[in-house]
């Protein structure tokens, strides 16, 4: 048998050797996820509008929001805090990255329970997937 | 046939023979990297001093607090007012498994991993009058930005 016979045999049972370690490349190597967790549910930016400065009491706040997870008191208020949190999780082999964010409520009362500031941000709005760790 | 491709033939494992050039290059640093896991974990947004520069002690009130920064994480009176909190965390962790090498030998390989986790957090004071206009701020900045490294010792 010639040289060139070998080699070609050899290819051959090669082809069928690469696929199935391709596929054993692939379960050593793992895959892909995305994943995302939130805790909590958006607030409408609506119904952040509806509240109405030195009319709102608390009772229009929690039928809006429903119970604050936190009251605070500071600087003569009392604070209703409302949380959500938003993860979008990335993984690709060996490289992933969690980015997580909060949008914060806070709804500032008088001593007579009148709504006196409204203080809302969002930062779950920008918040995207992503892989690569490296860099910003 | 000329030598030369019969000489790369010959050093080539039988089972890789007729695979083009371009994906075992891919798959060497695939392989080399196989062992290795880099992750990282960032909550919330980067806080810019920039922003602070326009807020005015005495004059800025909440709501251009609330401009420049955003809503806080966190909120605690103090004897002058209160504090508001930000919070900004940037975590790099990296682990390399040396045991991965003995799966291309064993059925059952062991797990030999060194690892290192590396956080910078960011915190950000903003100090309110009474009045509820912006007091002062202290910004806590990490010494450095955290760093992949697998060396734990």
């Amino acid at each position: 048998m010639s040289l060139d016979h070998q080699v070609d045999a050899h290819v051959s049972c090669g082809d069928w050797l690469i696929r199935w370690a391709m596929v054993g490349l692939l379960g050593v190597f793992g895959g892909c996820a995305m994943v995302r967790g939130e805790i909590g549910k958006p607030f409408p930016e609506d119904r952040i509008g509806e509240l109405q400065k030195g009319q709102s009491t608390r009772q229009d706040v929690a039928q809006r929001f429903g119970a604050p997870d936190e009251i605070v008191e500071a600087n003569g208020y009392e604070i209703f805090h409302y949380r959500r949190f938003d993860s979008k999780f990335g993984w690709l082999l060996f490289f992933s990255r969690l980015n997580v964010a909060s949008d914060n409520l806070w709804v500032f009362f008088n001593e007579q329970g009148i709504v006196q500031d409204v203080v809302f941000g969002n930062r779950t709005d920008a918040l995207v997937f992503q892989i690569w760790p490296f860099g910003e | 046939m000329d030598n030369n491709r019969v000489n790369f033939l010959l050093l080539t494992p039988y089972f890789l023979r007729g695979v083009p050039a371009v994906v075992l290059v891919c798959l060497v640093p695939l392989l080399m990297l196989a062992g290795c896991d880099f992750r990282r974990v960032i909550v919330n947004h980067p806080i810019d001093p920039q922003a602070l520069e326009t807020l005015n002690p005495g004059k800025s009130s909440m709501q251009d607090v609330v401009q420049a920064l955003g809503a806080p994480d966190d909120i605690t009176a103090s004897p002058d007012g209160m504090v508001w909190r930000y919070r900004y965390g940037d975590a790099k962790t990296m682990r390399i498994n040396f045991g991965w090498v003995l799966r291309v030998f064993f059925p059952v390989a062991p797990s030999m991993n060194l690892g290192r986790g590396d956080d910078a957090p960011q915190v950000l004071h903003v100090a309110m009058n009474h009045d509820g206009t912006f007091a002062q701020y202290l910004l806590q900045q990490p010494l450095e930005p955290p760093q992949f490294s697998f060396w734990p010792f």
